[in-house]
């Protein structure tokens, strides 16, 4: 066992219990180190940390060889592998496509990613455009002996990639992040990623699709703009690719639903996997549920907001327990944790609601509402006062300004605003 | 460079502090950092920017911003303070901030702030207290301060300081209550700015410094930017530095005004407004800015596009000097139209832009008939 995999006090232990801040600049020290990729399995579980911290990362010859597929990536456990590249073979492929690099155009190339210019996107296209052709010749003409079939068709994919990367990167950028619902130059954009995906190998396709959808976090909704979008000729092979990485990507969810329900993460990142969850299963408003040939994700939506709500139960029980004694000094740490949490859960509240618009959420913070102005009626017995002002903002951050407001409203005296004085008390309460 | 341009033109340009207004540090997102000010008829107004992120802003009587806007509890208290308020000011909103803060509306992290905030204006204004003092009783040829019968932890320190007013009563002819009294008043509004002589780095040059530093770092931000926000960043730098300008004389003026206590007091008898006017200025034009420092500092070890995401709003929020400031520092500026003349108030049921009463509607209605 490395010290970076294993049990207590170990790097990776140490890495998940310190704050953001701080992570983010071990991270980058990483980054710049260039020993990521030896560290990327053991990092693996800081993925979802990871990817709201956005570590900046230095533009190297490793990041610059994976830019045109690292849409493409998927775990080793996803059970498919379908117009995927896996994320096990990535040094693989980054070895063959740079140990054969003439040492000249290495040089060029990481002198045009370091060039102080306008912004990192530019630089990236500057300098890949030297070296993706290259890579990709390199990883064509290899013919390593033995090799199975699906490694050489990976590998192939991989190329293929490399070698559209100057012109696939540019629309990319311009696309990403997919809006739920793309407007005429989105659409443009689309229409012009897809001229490119009908040309090439017959696996091209199939990559660049699998790419969109990976990106798109309403894939289902996406799937069915693309359709529209194909011309005629490419609807058929299209849809059938369409229909396949859907599937993928029902199985990924069943998947990721499966993890959640095991999983004791902190509610934060619960809170941001069940959005993505919501975001895939839910189409945009004013837009209508048309599920894509056999595949409808929608019956996953009642078992993870069931799922999710369970969750958002116990951690509300877990939040209602009472702070430190005033004046204690871990009080307003206390608060702080609280809040935190607090936020989490209304995150998590408004996806499930977006899951199972009649799930029970609002009961649910109803009754911790209750539940709070009850204790703190059960504390200051001759108080005038229904919540402290520590619990008013815990209701502010559940169920809102308006009803925390009505509990808090003896605290700012009796000239409080003449239009909320008139405001009838909240639904369902006293 | 043309959205700059307009930006920072003297038509938007306010003419002065009072139509500018004063920033207030709500935190419901929807008027967050908006300004207030008084309208004709002295009563506070809030002018709030475009929720819809386009131009223009929604002004209205602060009273009504409850009824419009879906409000914090922090910043229904908060309005329930201002309205009490008989003065718009920087300091007179900071120290209703701090004080809501502190009650813990605005979370733990805030009222921690605000308690640190307050225990450190209170020290500084007694400072400066002592310090007027010692060198009004200097001018006066009288024994200065026992320094080491001073606590300046101590609650009763202002009363161990009577002895020392009372010795200045018959070279100013006041009675030694009237001399702590205007000293104190005079030692709250100098404590923000501070003084050479002063031991502490006053609110005025710790935010003058900070926005310093904020110029230059946007500056080098946006050499390796884009046009567009290259061009947004160019508008923070252009007024960071037209305010450092502007501050920095006003301090210096502050400063001369501050070299002797006795001549000081002479004048805050004769014009106090006058006085309080030279030494609050360097506040007027410095505010507004520590929100955007805070936020330009929030995002220094964030990714590049979090950075760009603050650099647009910090564009939408840099407060624009008022003209007026340019006549203080002895400039002569082309007279514009107040943006008041501009403006046409409109009352309830009238037509905003004909200013004819909502019957208007019925004319419509007829017309339609008529064309029917």
């Amino acid at each position: 066992m490395s010290a970076i995999h294993g049990a207590d006090g170990t790097l990776l232990d140490l890495l998940d219990r310190v704050d953001d801040q701080k992570l983010r600049r071990v991270i980058e020290l990483i980054e710049a180190s260039g020993q990521r990729p030896v560290l990327e399995p053991a990092l693996a579980a800081l993925r979802p940390r990871l990817r709201s911290l956005r570590p900046r990362r230095p533009l190297t010859l490793i990041r610059l060889v994976t830019a045109p597929f690292a849409l493409a990536l998927v775990d080793d456990a996803s059970p498919h592998a379908f117009a995927a590249v896996r994320r096990g073979h990535l040094p693989r492929w980054q070895a063959a496509a740079l140990d054969p690099l003439d040492p000249a155009l290495a040089t060029m190339v990481r002198e045009l990613a370091a060039t102080p210019g306008d912004d990192e996107h530019q630089a990236m296209l500057a300098a890949g455009r030297r070296l993706w052709p290259a890579a990709a010749t390199a990883l064509t003409t290899m013919a390593p002996a033995g090799e199975p079939a699906e490694d050489r068709l990976e590998r192939l994919r991989v190329a293929d990639c490399l070698a559209l990367g100057g012109t696939l990167l540019p629309l990319l950028d311009r696309l990403l992040p997919i809006p739920a619902l793309p407007d005429a130059e989105d659409r443009e954009t689309l229409q012009a990623i897809l001229a490119i995906a009908a040309e090439g190998p017959p696996d091209r396709l199939a990559i660049v699709a699998a790419m969109l959808l990976r990106a798109a976090s309403r894939p289902w909704s996406l799937a069915a703009q693309l359709l529209e979008l194909a011309p005629g000729a490419l609807q058929g092979a299209l849809r059938r690719v369409l229909e396949r990485l859907l599937v993928a990507h029902r199985l990924d969810l069943e998947r990721c639903l499966e993890r959640q329900a095991e999983a004791d993460t902190p509610i934060a990142d619960y809170a941001t996997a069940i959005e993505r969850l919501a975001a895939a299963l839910t189409l945009p408003e004013g837009t209508a549920q048309r599920p894509l040939g056999r595949d409808d994700p929608s019956p996953l939506r009642r078992p993870a907001a069931a799922m999710a709500m369970t969750r958002f139960a116990a951690a509300l029980d877990g939040l209602l327990l009472p702070l430190p004694p005033p004046g204690a000094p871990a009080r307003a740490a206390a608060q702080r944790a609280r809040e935190a949490e607090a936020r989490a859960l209304s995150r998590l509240g408004r996806a499930v609601r977006r899951l199972a618009p009649d799930g029970g959420i609002e009961r649910l913070i109803e009754e911790a509402v209750e539940r709070l102005v009850d204790a703190g009626a059960a504390r200051g017995k001759g108080r005038q006062l229904p919540v402290g002002i520590e619990d008013a903002r815990l209701i502010e951050i559940l169920a809102g300004p308006d009803i925390a407001w009505h509990y808090l409203r003896p605290h700012a005296g009796p000239a409080g605003p003449g239009a909320l004085a008139r405001r009838p008390p909240p639904a369902g309460r006293r | 460079l043309s959205s700059r341009r307009r930006l920072f033109s003297v038509k938007l340009r306010p003419a002065t502090f009072a139509e500018a207004g004063v920033a207030a540090p709500f935190t419901t997102p929807t008027v967050a950092q908006a300004r207030l000010r008084l309208d004709r008829r002295g009563r506070v107004e809030i002018v709030a920017r475009n929720p819809t992120g386009n131009g223009g802003a929604y002004i209205m009587p602060l009273k009504a911003a409850t009824e419009l806007f879906r409000l914090s509890i922090h910043d229904r208290v908060l309005v329930d303070r201002l309205l009490a308020l008989p003065a718009i000011s920087p300091l007179s909103i900071r120290a209703q901030a701090q004080a809501v803060a502190l009650e813990g509306l605005a979370g733990p992290d805030a009222k921690d702030a605000a308690s640190r905030a307050i225990a450190e204006a209170e020290e500084h204004a007694l400072l400066t207290l002592l310090l007027l003092l010692e060198r009004w009783l200097a001018e006066a040829g009288q024994p200065r301060i026992d320094w080491r019968a001073i606590d300046t932890g101590d609650r009763a320190v202002r009363e161990r300081l009577k002895p020392y007013f009372v010795r200045l009563e018959p070279s100013t002819g006041m009675t030694g209550r009237a001399l702590v009294d205007a000293v104190e008043s005079l030692s709250s509004v100098v404590a923000p700015i501070g003084f050479a002589q002063a031991p502490f780095e006053s609110l005025a040059v710790t935010t003058l410094a900070e926005l310093r530093a904020l110029d230059a770092s946007i500056g080098s931000w946006a050499a390796t930017e884009h046009h567009e926000l290259a061009g947004i960043a160019g508008l923070v730098q252009d007024c960071a530095a037209l305010t450092i300008t502007c501050a920095e004389a006003s301090l210096a003026k502050a400063a001369g005004l501050l070299q002797t206590t006795g001549r000081l007091l002479d004048a805050h008898s004769t014009a106090p407004e006058a006085v309080a006017a030279v030494l609050t200025r360097p506040i007027w034009l410095l505010h507004g800015w520590r929100h955007l420092i805070a936020l330009w500092q929030s995002v220094a070890d964030q990714p590049r596009p979090a950075q760009r995401d603050v650099v647009v709003e910090l564009g939408e929020l840099v407060p624009l000097v008022p003209l007026e400031a340019e006549e203080w520092q002895g400039r002569s500026r082309q007279k514009p139209r107040s943006q008041y003349e501009l403006h046409r108030h409109v009352r309830l049921n009238e037509d905003w832009r004909t200013g004819l009463a909502i019957e208007r509607q019925a004319v419509l209605e007829r017309l339609q008939a008529a064309a029917l």
